[in-house]
Order: C-alpha cells, then structure tokens, then sequence
C-alpha cells in the first residue's frame, strides 16, 4: 500500500487526545518516525501528562497498527517499524518517568517464553514507576527460571506477565503454575494482560493468574487492591 | 497410508506433479496437474517462493499454503528438497504428517522409495538443524534487546538519581557559601578599616592586618565564586538583559583593574573600536568575565609588561580579546582551561591566588548569553582570551 493511502482507522474520535493519536499514527505510517517523535515530546512540552500519552496515544496507535496488520492493510514489516519507532519514542521519555517519589512497592514485568510482543508490558511497567513502583522489566521471550530467579532476587509484590499471541497462553499457565510451586504461600501477586485475556474474558481465571487488567491504569488500581487484600 | 491425513508427491522441473506416492487429502486427479494449481489463487505467489527457497536451500520445512480441502480451504503444512531434477513434496495438517510418511516408507521398502526416503530424511535433519539455530539466533537477540531496554531503563534511573545528588550538592554548596560569605565580608571590612586608622599600631600588628585583609579577601572571591557556580549548576543562569554600550563597559572595567595593574606596572591598553558597539546583554556579568580576563593577565604577567584589550565589531557579532605578555600556557593545556578545578603549569607572578572557578564561570554566562569564549598561547609567547558573541543579540 503507498505511503499517503487511506487507512481503514478506527479510532474513536471522542476518546480524549483523539486527534494527537491520529496525528501520530499517520506519522508513524509514512514512515516520518522523527516526525512522530516530534508530535509526542512536543505534546509533553505543552503540559499533556505522559501518563495521558501512554493511554491516549501509544496504546491507540499500537492496537491501531495491529488491526491493521491483522486486516492486510499493512505489511508485517510496517508494524514492526511503528513498534520499533514507538519504543524508542517512549525510551525519550524515559527521564520523565523515572523521577516519581519511590512508593516502596517492586513489580516484575515479563513476556513468557516465545512471546516476542513485549511493547505492551514495557508500557505497563512505565505505568508502575510512573507511579512510584520500583520495576524489573524482563521483556520478551523469558524463559521461566529466569523469571524464577528474578522473584528470588528482588522478592517482587505483583508479577506481571504478558502474551499477545493466543498460542503462548499454555506458557503463561506453566509459568504460573512453576511460581506458585516454586513459592508457596509466599507467592507474590500475578497479574496477567495482553490480547488473549481482552478476547477471553476468563481466561485469567483458568490460567490460574490472580487478576487480569485490560489496560496500564487498571494495571495499577488492581494491583494495588489485590496486594492491599493479602 | 499414514496414520495422519497427507500427501507425498514427486514433481519434475516444470513443477507438473508426475508421481504421487500418498494422498488421502486432495482429489485422485492431481497427478499430471502443476503444483501451483494445488493451493488457492491467492497463495500461488506464496507456493512460488517455497519452491524458489527450495532451489536456494535445496530443502525447506514448514510452508503454510491454503489449499481446498473437500470443498473447504485449509491451511496445511508444506516441507520439500531436490532430488536431482526431482522435487519431493509433503504435505499435511501439521509435521507429523512427515515421520508417518517417513515411517509408511520404510514399510514399504523398495529402492525407489527408499531412495525418497532418504532424501525425505536428510531434509528433516538438516530442516530441524536450521530450526534449532534459527531459534537460538532468536532467543539470543530477544536477550540482548531485553537487555538493551533494561541498561537504558537502569541509565535513566540512575540519570534521575544523580541530577537529584546534583541539585542537593548545589543546594548545600549554595547555604554554605552564602552563610560564609557575611561574616568575611565582615572580616574583611574591618581589615580595612584597621588599615585605614593604622598608624597607632606596630609594624608587626600591621603585618597581620594586611595578611588578614589579604586572606580575607581570597576568601570572599572564592566564596562568590562558589555561589556563581551553584547558581549556574542549578540552571538559574538569570541573564539580566538589557542594552550595553560595550565600549564603556571595557573602559570602566579596566579601570576597576587599574589599581592591581599599577601594583606590578603592568600597563593596560585598550584598542576601542571606530564605532560603538552596542548589544542586549546582562552588564554586571560581561563586566565579571572582562575583569576575570584582565585579572588573570595581570596576575599571570611579569612587572613592566602590557596587556592589550582589543574589542571588534565583526559582521556576525562583536570579539574581546585581551592579550597578554606572561609566561603563556602549554599548548596541551588549553582544554582544561574553562574547567572547574582545572589548573594548568602557568603560575600567578606575585603570589597571587587562584581559585580555579573564574573561567568556569566565564564560560557559563558567555554560553547563556550564545557566544564563544576561547583562549589562544603558547609556553613564554604570552596568552591571549577573547569571547565573541552573537550578531543577532547585537
């Protein structure tokens, strides 16, 4: 498809920042990655919180792009692009997430094995240290004695863990099966998210995690309420 | 027939199925028809490029083609090699459809199929190989990227920390030199007016009141200087803009310098331009680096010698220079000039002292202000400081 075609967008235009989103997702799509960079450090610049960028623009634009891809109208190597240009617009970010007042709360943030999508969880993790949590970003594709040992070291309250494809959905349950044999009573908190768990509205139930947020700030009121009742 | 639904074919090089030795998937006729023809229209392309990785690679593993399958269109699993002119082609729901072949074959035990057996066998071999080090390329740039994002995400984290070490620095540096600066401002006041009444005392009292006022005033200067540096560290660089006749600075400048300048007969001689010059500047702070320039050569030059102050108007901005005829600095030394701390071999004539901020300091506000600052010399050949600054502030 040429560069300046019309995509089949489907954002919806009341959610706020709505405009930047489409802004950003077209700049994203012509390839104008500086572009794109552009439109999200000016907008911080202008006062617009880089929480509200997260869940107005960068979650939009990635599960724009992944419909997209998933409807042919962009290729494989498209979407790899506006991921890859979106991870590093965020990474510039970086120095105004990473200077909240520590809350005492530590997460572990993981793909499982296989799983290479891991945009997702590093945006809920900024989410967690945005609001104070200390967190261990393990990315994608962790094989679980990583993960495993990561617990160990860091002794984690929440453990959040993230697949986009539904065939890995067997390695999140084996991996929470291996924390829970590994730890006990003494387990820390497991949250699950990514596409499946959206389709599947119980399937966080079955793969035995504790709890299952649809998106980054949901992540986090959960969190906070599941550790408060422990 | 294989346990698993399959199918396993021999084409030749125009692609024409010429054998089929199983298929209990696809319609009987297949034979003599072109395996392009098996997938639907609009995976042709896709079964182009398998056979075309094939003739690269000689085998390739795991193809998906949609083909209709009993009036359905389903996904199944192609993997094949060469055999000669031959292409051997397998087919199925998933690989298992391959060690059933594999295993019928060996049933049947003929040369023929044996022959195509042990083709089909290296295929697999070395197929499952290049899996496994594809996979391993995978998994091993899955790790280096997740440590790639963890080292940025552990940089920033501690970027953040130390800005915060930084700013608590200045903060400290800048209460301390500010609770100092008053009581030897005090000290040094009274030293001078000791000095001024002193003639009741003896030579030796008079002594210690010079050394007083002298050690006192060093110390004011660095205590200044270290509150100049916690303001500009701490980014509140507060330039107090507005328009300088440059002329008239340099001139009252170096007459604040005179005095020191007559101490050791060092002569000051500046070259003023034709014309004014004119710029938006903050006054008080050009004046500090001037003075700091004509400081420096007055306290790094000999007795009897000149120090010359140029100022030029320049079509992109205007230049000070003052140039003197001391010892000089070693080449190599320059880069640490406008450091802080930074000191080089040049020592002050008289004894003079040195705190080793001044020209920091200098840079700081000739930068806040979008200039250039420099210094030019060589050992015994004199140095000569200049800052320039820009038109468009002019």
């Amino acid at each position: 498809m040429p560069e300046n075609a019309q995509y089949d967008l489907k954002i919806d235009q009341t959610a706020p920042h709505a405009g930047l989103a489409q802004e950003f997702i077209q700049a994203l799509l012509s390839a104008e990655s500086h572009q794109a960079n552009q439109i999200a450090l000016q907008s911080v610049e202008n006062g617009i919180p880089v929480k509200d960028l997260y869940m107005h623009v960068f979650q939009v634009s990635q599960r724009e792009i992944g419909h997209l891809w998933q409807t042919g109208q962009i290729s494989v190597a498209r979407e790899h692009f506006c991921t890859a240009a979106t991870q590093v617009i965020i990474s510039r970010l970086y120095p105004h997430i990473f200077n909240s007042q520590k809350i005492g709360k530590k997460l572990i943030a993981t793909c499982v094995g296989g799983e290479l999508h891991e945009i997702g969880i590093r945006m809920v993790s900024d989410f967690f240290e945005m609001e104070g949590w200390d967190t261990y970003y393990l990315g994608a594709n962790s094989p679980d004695e990583s993960v495993i040992s990561t617990i160990k070291d860091q002794q984690p309250d929440v453990v959040g863990i993230s697949t986009t494809m539904y065939f890995n959905v067997p390695q999140v349950q084996e991996l929470i099966n291996s924390i829970r044999r590994e730890f006990g009573e003494t387990s820390p908190t497991i949250m699950v998210g990514g596409f499946p768990f959206l389709m599947a509205k119980d399937l966080w139930q079955q793969v035995g995690a504790d709890g299952f947020a649809p998106d980054a700030q949901q992540a986090i009121n959960l969190a906070h309420q599941l550790i408060t009742r422990r | 027939m294989p346990s698993t639904p399959g199918l396993f074919f021999i084409c030749d090089q125009k692609l024409e199925i010429k054998q089929v030795i199983f298929n209990d998937l696809l319609p009987d006729d297949i034979k003599n028809s072109s395996f392009l023809d098996l997938p639907i229209p609009e995976d042709r392309a896709k079964a182009h490029q398998f056979i075309r990785a094939i003739n690269a690679e000689k085998s390739r593993f795991n193809w998906d083609l949609s083909v209709m399958v009993n009036g359905v269109v389903r996904t199944l699993v192609f993997s094949g090699t060469r055999q000669e002119e031959d292409l051997l082609l397998i087919g199925g729901f998933d690989n298992q459809v391959i060690s059933d072949i594999l295993d019928e074959m060996m049933r049947i035990n003929n040369v023929q199929i044996n022959q195509y057996r042990a083709s089909l066998k290296q295929m697999v071999n070395a197929s499952r190989e290049n899996a496994r080090r594809t996979e391993q390329t995978l998994d091993e740039m899955a790790r280096l990227n997740n440590e790639m994002a963890n080292l940025q995400r552990k940089i920033t984290k501690q970027n953040v920390q130390l800005k915060q070490l930084n700013d608590l620095k200045n903060q400290f540096l800048g209460m301390a030199a500010h609770d100092l600066r008053n009581p030897l401002s005090n000290i040094l006041s009274f030293a001078q007016f000791l000095q001024a009444d002193q003639d009741q005392f003896t030579d030796e009292q008079k002594e210690f009141i010079a050394t007083i006022r002298s050690i006192a005033g060093d110390m004011v200067e660095l205590v200044n200087n270290l509150l100049d540096v916690s303001a500009i560290e701490s980014g509140t660089v507060n330039l107090q803009r507005r328009l300088v006749n440059l002329v008239n600075l340099v001139s009252e400048t170096i007459k604040l310098q005179s005095r020191n300048a007559h101490n050791k007969n060092i002569k000051l001689i500046f070259e003023p331009p034709e014309n004014e010059i004119e710029i938006v500047a903050d006054q008080a702070k050009l004046s500090q680096v001037i003075g700091n320039f004509l400081s420096n050569a007055i306290k790094y030059s000999e007795k009897n010698t000149t120090v010359m102050i140029r100022l030029v108007a320049e079509d992109d901005g205007a230049t000070c220079t003052v140039k003197d005829q001391g010892q000089g600095i070693p080449k190599d030394e320059l880069h640490r000039l406008f450091k802080p701390f930074q000191r080089t071999s040049a020592r002050a004539t008289a004894g003079e002292k040195s705190t080793g901020l001044g020209l920091y300091i200098c840079k700081r506000i000739i930068d806040a202000h979008g200039g250039k600052i420099w210094a030019e010399s060589e050992a015994g050949k004199g140095a000569a400081f200049s800052f320039s600054l820009p038109a468009e502030i002019i």
